[in-house]
């Protein structure tokens, strides 16, 4: 029973890592790949420019050969950066649905072990749900956030590093904006994640309403009670209602906002970083070239920032579902002893 | 997806103003591209002065502003506006239901109506959400982007002309290749719910049994068919970003090498001479790759969505196009006069074919106040029988009377109010005791719930319960016993002091003494009605005015106790078989 005082994000991550420890290597070398082609790609693109196309305008050199050996290695690099991107979807789809089969059997093999009383304390189509609502919100969390995470992750630290060689000032701002950024998402991921927990939950009681009565249907009909099915229906959904109405609503302002502080960013940046190339001395100037990369790089690093805070939505829908598993998982099982009774108790009616 | 659209009723407003909020948004964004490159070249520009700066920052600030204001609002709006389309479904969707018959239900199964209320009601909710965020989005980015593409550089504008639809087609081939996938996987979701359903259901028996293993088995037979099918679907679907990486790239790449001859060409006059370019247009053209291949990715998203809802769709359709065959006529007659049933050459078919009846040439006249006990084999009858008085089914051939009047001009819910009828299969459901006897009558005092429990002899065993009436009924009764069960539903269906009361087998796990008591109670409690025993046991009909033999759809013989012991064979042997087992506690 240690297991249930893990974390669900322990525990998933077990089923995840611990289970496929080479698949999952491989969907992180390979993510790897992709970020730094995207980098690198991005930076000859910036050789091309400075070392090529301007030295050629100032210095009416012919340097074409070279620049379509230059072009060749970036093509090269944007290809293997392309095939990375295909091998780890690949990979962390099948990785994905090994892990849900896993959780999907673990789950159904444990409720045969759970005593009588279980099935009598929780509403069948409550426990349908956790097979199918909170199964298929893990799958989206662990075939599209988890590598999308992944990916912003490295970004976000490569363009970092980055931002910090080219000016310790303007990092110093991005980074101060960008901690209010995330703080920001962090308060709306919070509300809609609580909103999200509900949503599931209400869901498995709609769940299990429905298939309470239509299961009944039969008795509904004799003693009339249509209408106040109905009506006990429309006050559940109601409820449903509410929780998503939250929940996506939430999540549906975060683009949004985050793309408004991205701006607020790069506005702040360019009008301080202007400032410094025109008037700054010693530590406080930089150099216009610098100050424009910059403003290239910050592009990358709040869209990385954006995309992270986006995919927590659903890491956190993907959370609420495993952790629904998970409880539906740790119920105690029926003692061993009570097994052998449970048959001879058969044996006594029997005879 | 359009069809579902009537349902949005309220929310319409919202459905119509996102597109047009995203659109503002789309161009505030477009218009913050514009001021970025511009500002770029002015920094590029040595001469700039602070003042240039502060006014693009202050324009910059103007448009974020509105971005931001219109995002925000269209987030919400378009949240609403799905939430609301699927809070309608639902609500539409489960009214169909509780209204359909039972020939109707049986066209579908229970699993697939609540997949059907669940998973696709939110299939149908995410993809409208999407398509409303991005929809007005992408086809303007598109446009906006080729059109300064073009304007800029028409030349080198063309690599578009050439990728867009390889990409475009690219992406929708992947989508038509996995979509039937998608549909199988639906299909079997059925089937997984179906396993969890019946492993619930017969829980008891599972156990009873040890058949857990091959249960297990079932499952994960299942279990790993949606594995294989979405392995091979979301492999396939992991081509849709390479494709995109590989568009992007080539742009990239392309761009990167006839821009360089353009812009060097331009100034020697030599190579690719007469398209001019400048490094900050360069830059522009990376920005608009950027935002065409986005826009296609959202598009392809779209489409996607659309293709794997139009399933749930038109699974949603079938239920709204089905329609109830049960109703009550248009001028009811609400007003039933006794409890004598008549019926005249009935026949019943299950699929509504007069060639294939499971009840045939019934005729049969019961009187108000008379006992009717009903005997027969599995499948001889007798509860198809005694489900066409209440309208469960509708007869086939023949017609059928209560109180003087075919039951087809009576209104559905009085016809139902005035027969009660304890089935074969007993539900309670969850809720405390006092709630399910108040199924019977709503407005039923706390006296006459404990007067009926009286008399289904079920009150001794309620009062011995901690909780007394309150006690909590889980969902199918599952925590009172089978006979317990019988007794509550015979107290629910007293409650509603009807006309005709029908039991269906609904003492078979009471003990004969309290089988005995029960009926001796309706007899004072409701002497007025006509009462319709369905019994496997002689003892629990013996006592009926007359007793009905059934075999085979067919009325085998009518006649009291001693007549039928006298005269009819299956009786006979049913009593003979009856008095050896001397299993009087079955």
């Amino acid at each position: 029973m240690n297991k249930s005082k893990k974390g669900t994000m322990a525990r998933l991550m077990e089923y995840i890592t611990a289970r496929h420890k080479k698949e999952f290597a491989f969907v992180v070398i390979c993510i790897l790949i992709s970020v730094i082609a995207a980098m690198l790609g991005n930076s000859i693109m910036q050789i091309i420019i400075d070392d090529y196309i301007l030295k050629m305008l100032n210095t009416k050199e012919d340097l074409f050969s070279e620049l379509l050996s230059v072009v060749f290695v970036m093509a090269m690099i944007y290809f293997f950066g392309a095939l990375g991107t295909l091998f780890y979807n690949r990979t962390i789809a099948k990785i994905g649905q090994k892990v849900l089969n896993e959780i999907r059997d673990d789950l159904f093999a444990k409720m045969q072990t759970f005593p009588i009383s279980f099935f009598d304390s929780h509403t069948h189509g409550d426990i349908m749900s956790v097979y199918t609502n909170d199964t298929d919100t893990l799958r989206q969390f662990i075939a599209q956030s988890l590598p999308m995470m992944i990916s912003s992750m490295v970004t976000i630290v490569f363009a970092f590093c980055f931002m910090l060689r080219f000016n310790l000032i303007l990092t110093g701002m991005i980074v101060i904006l960008s901690v209010i950024m995330v703080g920001t998402a962090r308060l709306l991921v919070r509300y809609s994640g609580k909103y999200f927990t509900k949503q599931q939950d209400s869901t498995g009681i709609l769940n299990g309403y429905i298939e309470e009565m239509f299961g009944g249907l039969k008795v509904v009909k004799v003693f009339c009670h249509e209408e106040a099915a109905k009506k006990r229906l429309k006050e559940i959904n109601e409820e449903l209602y509410i929780n998503t109405l939250h929940a996506n609503g939430a999540a549906g302002v975060l683009m949004p906002i985050l793309s408004g502080f991205g701006n607020l960013q790069y506005l702040v940046v360019a009008i301080a970083g202007g400032a410094m190339a025109l008037f700054g001395e010693g530590m406080l100037s930089v150099s216009l070239g610098t100050l424009i990369s910059f403003l290239g790089l910050i592009r990358q690093f709040t869209s990385s920032i954006t995309q992270t805070a986006q995919q927590m939505n659903s890491a956190v829908l993907g959370f609420a579902g495993a952790t629904r598993i998970f409880e539906l998982m740790d119920n105690e099982s029926e003692k061993d002893e009570g097994y052998v009774t449970l048959v001879r108790a058969v044996e006594n009616e029997a005879g | 997806m359009i069809q579902l659209l009537q349902y949005l009723k309220d929310y319409k407003k919202d459905v119509i103003i996102t597109p047009v909020l995203v659109a503002l948004e789309t161009m505030g964004e477009l218009c913050l591209t514009l001021i970025i490159g511009h500002l770029i070249d002015e920094l590029s520009n040595s001469g700039t002065s602070m003042n240039t700066i502060l006014s693009y920052g202050f324009a910059l600030l103007l448009v974020a502003l509105f971005c931001l204001i219109f995002g925000t609002v269209s987030g919400l709006t378009s949240t609403k506006a799905a939430a609301g389309l699927s809070k309608n479904l639902r609500d539409e969707m489960f009214s169909c239901i509780q209204d359909f018959s039972f020939t109707n239900i049986d066209k579908f199964s229970t699993n697939s109506l609540v997949t059907r209320m669940t998973t696709d009601v939110i299939n149908v909710q995410n993809a409208t959400m999407m398509i409303l965020r991005v929809a007005a989005k992408a086809p303007i980015s598109i446009v906006c982007a080729l059109f300064m593409a073009f304007f800029t550089n028409w030349q080198i504008g063309l690599i578009y002309v050439v990728l867009i639809p390889i990409l475009f087609f690219g992406l929708t081939w992947i989508v038509r290749l996995t979509h039937p996938i998608f549909h199988r996987v639906f299909k079997i979701y059925d089937r997984l719910n179906g396993v969890v359903r019946e492993n619930l259901h017969g829980i008891r028996v599972v156990k009873g049994f040890v058949r857990e293993e091959h249960e297990i088995q079932k499952f994960e037979s299942i279990s790993s068919e949606i594995r294989k099918n979405f392995t091979k679907a979301e492999t396939m679907i992991a081509f849709n970003p390479f494709l995109m990486q590989m568009g992007i790239y080539s742009c990239l790449t392309l761009i990167a090498w006839f821009s360089a001859k353009a812009i060097v060409g331009s100034e020697n006059g030599t190579i690719l001479a007469g398209i001019a370019m400048t490094t900050g247009e360069l830059q522009n053209f990376i920005t608009y790759s950027m935002m065409i291949l986005m826009s296609l990715m959202m598009l392809s998203m779209i489409y996607v969505m659309l293709i794997m809802s139009r399933e749930s769709v038109s699974r949603i359709q079938e239920i709204f196009a089905e329609k109830a065959n049960i109703t009550s006529p248009a001028h009811a007659e609400t007003n039933i006069g006794n409890g004598e049933i008549v019926f005249d050459h009935v026949g019943f078919s299950y699929v509504d074919d007069p060639s294939n009846l499971c009840l045939s040439d019934i005729n049969l006249r019961i009187h108000s106040g008379e006992t009717i006990g009903i005997i027969g084999g599995t499948g001889s009858g007798k509860s198809s029988l005694v489900q066409l008085i209440p309208r469960l089914y509708d007869v086939t051939t023949g017609t059928l009377t209560v109180g003087g009047k075919n039951v087809k001009e009576y209104d559905l819910d009085q016809l139902r109010d005035a027969v009660a009828m304890v089935l074969q299969k007993n539900v309670l459901f969850a809720g405390t005791i006092k709630e399910n006897l108040r199924w019977g009558n709503k407005d039923a005092t706390d006296e006459e719930l404990v007067e009926v429990c009286k008399l289904a002899q079920a009150d001794s065993f309620i009062t011995a319960f901690p909780d007394g009436y309150d006690t909590y009924i889980e969902q199918g009764g599952t925590n009172v016993s089978g006979g317990q069960k019988q007794r509550l539903c015979i107290a629910r269906a007293l409650l509603k002091h009807p006309k005709i009361l029908i039991l269906d087998d609904s003492t078979s796990a009471v003990d004969t003494k309290t089988d005995a008591l029960i009926r001796k109670a309706f007899s004072s409690y409701l002497p007025q009605t006509a009462k319709i025993i369905i019994a496997q046991r002689i003892s629990s009909v013996e006592d009926a005015d007359r007793i009905i033999v059934m075999n085979n759809g067919k009325i085998d013989a009518i006649g009291t106790h001693e007549e039928l012991l006298k005269t009819n064979k299956i009786y006979q042997e049913v009593y003979e078989s009856q008095q050896k087992g001397g299993n009087e506690d079955e």
